[in-house]
């Protein structure tokens, strides 16, 4: 099943008085449970096309589907709610709350929307996160006490709290040393396995790229190649 | 605890400056505000007591004219017109005013200027308050204190001089007068001066030591009207015919002086129309020669007291409609028309000071505003997150109006407080009038503010106003911050 379609998706952005076309025309289809890897050169649109997923940005032509929902015709407010519901973010450059320490910010998106998860469940929920992500020892610290693979692993947990169909996540490792960033990647993969969760991560490292199921090569803002490995082929 | 009120108060604790700076503001622009209020507010309720418990009642009763008629004259105090009008079916008027349920007291008054004069030596200004001695003290019982001498019998004519006045005298023209001696006065009319030579009985000081009201002296009202040329048939009162009182009561006084008629009642009194003879007439009279009835001559204004003070409109209201109704040319005011300027000075000084408030506050609000557009568009990225992580509009909204409100609230507390202390020492020390003027304001030389719950409750609601209108804007920007921000902030 096609959790995410695109249709012939295009964006044009005014940069003063030029248009730039940064997608242009781009047909894609994801399935559910799918670990993809959108790859390509800075530039090329990865982060457009994420955007345009992840409901925070609509093209200029074309249409994106997320779960079988039109997205062009839906106003803010139902946007905002198709996010909570069913899309998990991770930043580049994490995007904790400063503010609240590690629990706080997983807890963060259970506390927004309408249907609230039971307390203790949610209690245990988040506990179960946290463990996961490996960051028990940390549960009480601000972001700026972790280090950055903590940080992003934080930052994984939150994506995760609403149990999202599918996880965005723009060049998750850009801002962390390579071993880290594969710690990240793998990380990802692992959770992917065990919540069938869609995990969509844009990147243009190669070491990484390797990691996906599915890749999709993106250049000047058209895809370039498409690459689909059996399940598990691509796990080391 | 919510997770927004957790978000808004750390962010708080963490932009210590940012939040001190706004909260300094606000707690000192309270404590600004209550500290003025409270004085202006005790100011003015000292100076309205002062004056409707000692000079103006509730309520002022007075012919119509035109411009505003004050128990100090035409117009305000010591710059007045010398003729006021008497007001026209007085006889009517009162039993029509003092019947009336509200109305525990009633009390006439004439009032005029008058020139205290020592020959060669000099002249000397003062105000004069025309009374019946026995209504006038049952009206205002504590209004002056008789430091010489005694209080007026009633009936008889005299003067009761203020402390400060023979003061006057004595300083400027080297006369010391004390009960018992004459002084010769000039009083100002419509037919020219008349001069009266008249016993001073005692000497006075108000209860309440206002240098503006120091001018005021007591008289009876014989004599004031004599002098004011009110009552040209004044000697002739006891045995004045009804038709010869119709005289009194006609619509226009002034005109009714020069019809013959009248001249000739005081011809047949005296043989011989002149202001000496006039004069012989009038010293003549004994005391105890009045007849203690209510005197049914000219007055110039009526004061009533009511039983409850909140009754004052209404009954304003109630004797203006009958006045109209039964077509008397009379009008009734309240005790700030009564006080002239005296009463209205305080309260011009609090709207005075409230539009500098509001200055101060539009101020506060503008650098409120500034710091706190700042503080969101350092947070554009953490917004940015929060909108895409699944947070409607309204939830940014209330973040950040509750980050505005809480400051708000908790600093102007502290004003209050400090507000509060301060008025707290004020009032048990007082504060010394500085000058005459202050004295005015004050009500009197010393003044114990007190805080009213009114102004409390101006200075909380001000606050919280300040605190909304201060996020109106910085929340504009907040809510325009995308979700994509999320991801191009760094």
């Amino acid at each position: 099943m096609d959790i995410v379609k695109l249709n012939e998706v295009k964006k044009v952005y005014p940069l003063g008085k030029v248009q730039v076309e940064a997608i242009k025309g781009v047909d894609l289809c994801i399935e559910k449970g799918d670990f993809i890897s959108i790859a390509g050169p800075s530039g090329s649109g990865k982060t457009t096309i994420l955007n345009m997923i992840g409901c925070i940005d609509k093209p200029t032509g074309g249409t994106v589907e997320i779960s079988g929902r039109c997205t062009a015709e839906m106003k803010d407010r139902e946007l905002t709610s198709l996010r909570h519901q069913f899309l998990g973010f991770i930043f580049q450059s994490f995007n904790l709350i400063p503010v609240l320490n590690v629990y706080e910010n997983i807890e963060f998106p259970l506390l927004l929307g309408k249907d609230r998860m039971d307390k203790k469940e949610k209690h245990e929920w988040i506990d179960y996160l946290i463990e996961e992500v490996g960051l028990a020892e940390q549960r009480i610290q601000r972001p700026n006490e972790l280090s950055g693979g903590q940080r992003q692993r934080v930052a994984i947990a939150r994506a995760l709290a609403t149990k999202p169909e599918i996880v965005l996540a723009d060049e998750p490792t850009a801002n962390l040393d390579s071993k880290t960033g594969e710690g990240i990647i793998e990380l990802m993969k692992k959770l992917n396995r065990e919540q069938a969760t869609t995990f969509i991560f844009s990147t243009h490292d190669p070491a990484i790229v390797s990691i996906a199921d599915h890749v999709i090569h993106l250049h000047d803002g058209l895809v370039v190649k498409e690459q689909r490995r059996q399940r598990d082929a691509g796990a080391r | 605890m919510p997770v927004l009120v957790k978000i808004a108060i750390r962010n708080l604790r963490e932009h210590k400056s940012k939040t001190l700076i706004i909260g300094i503001i606000i707690a000192l622009g309270i404590t600004v505000m209550l500290l003025g209020n409270s004085l202006m507010e005790t100011a003015a309720r000292g100076v309205q007591r002062s004056f409707i418990d000692n000079y103006t009642g509730h309520v002022m009763i007075s012919a119509k004219a035109e411009g505003d008629l004050s128990l100090f004259g035409a117009q305000g105090p010591q710059t007045g017109n010398y003729e006021i009008p008497r007001i026209p079916r007085y006889e009517r008027v009162y039993e029509h005013a003092s019947s009336l349920p509200e109305v525990s007291k009633a009390v006439s008054q004439v009032s005029g200027f008058g020139l205290f004069s020592f020959e060669e030596k000099g002249n000397q200004f003062g105000i004069l308050f025309g009374i019946e001695p026995e209504s006038y003290r049952a009206m205002f019982p504590n209004s002056i204190t008789i430091t010489a001498g005694r209080y007026l019998e009633p009936g008889e004519e005299g003067i009761l001089l203020s402390e400060s006045k023979i003061k006057e005298i004595e300083e400027d023209i080297g006369i010391s007068l004390s009960p018992g001696d004459s002084v010769l006065v000039s009083g100002i009319g419509p037919m020219g001066f008349h001069i009266r030579e008249l016993p001073i009985r005692g000497i006075f000081h108000f209860q309440q030591n206002v240098e503006g009201l120091s001018q005021i002296n007591i008289i009876d009202v014989q004599s004031l009207r004599a002098l004011l040329g009110m009552v040209v048939a004044s000697a002739g009162q006891m045995n004045l015919q009804p038709e010869e009182t119709r005289f009194l009561e006609v619509e226009d006084p002034e005109e009714a002086l020069f019809e013959d008629s009248l001249v000739a009642t005081s011809e047949s009194q005296s043989g011989d129309f002149s202001e000496e003879a006039l004069l012989d007439i009038l010293g003549e009279r004994q005391p105890g020669s009045y007849t203690a009835q209510i005197d049914r001559g000219a007055w110039h204004f009526i004061l009533l007291k009511l039983e409850d003070e909140h009754q004052v409109q209404p009954v304003i209201a109630k004797l203006n409609s009958w006045f109209a109704a039964e077509g008397i040319e009379a009008r009734a005011a309240d005790w700030k028309t009564a006080s002239g300027g005296f009463g209205s000075l305080a309260e011009t000084l609090q709207t005075v000071f409230n539009v500098l408030i509001l200055i101060i506050a539009v101020v506060a609000i503008v650098i409120i505003m500034n710091t706190l557009v700042i503080s969101v568009i350092e947070r554009t990225g953490e917004i940015g997150t929060m909108r895409a992580l699944g947070a409607q509009k309204r939830t940014v909204r209330r973040m950040f109006v509750f980050e505005t409100l809480s400051i708000s609230v908790v600093f102007g507390l502290i004003g209050v407080a400090v507000g509060a202390i301060v008025i707290g020492i004020l009032n048990a020390t007082g504060v010394r009038a500085p000058n005459q003027f202050f004295q005015i304001l004050f009500g009197g030389e010393v003044l114990h503010p007190a805080l009213p719950l009114s102004s409390l409750l101006y200075a909380l609601g001000i606050m919280v106003l300040i605190g909304f209108l201060a996020s109106f804007y910085p929340v504009a920007v907040a809510l325009r911050i995308q979700p994509v921000q999320a991801i191009q902030a760094e």
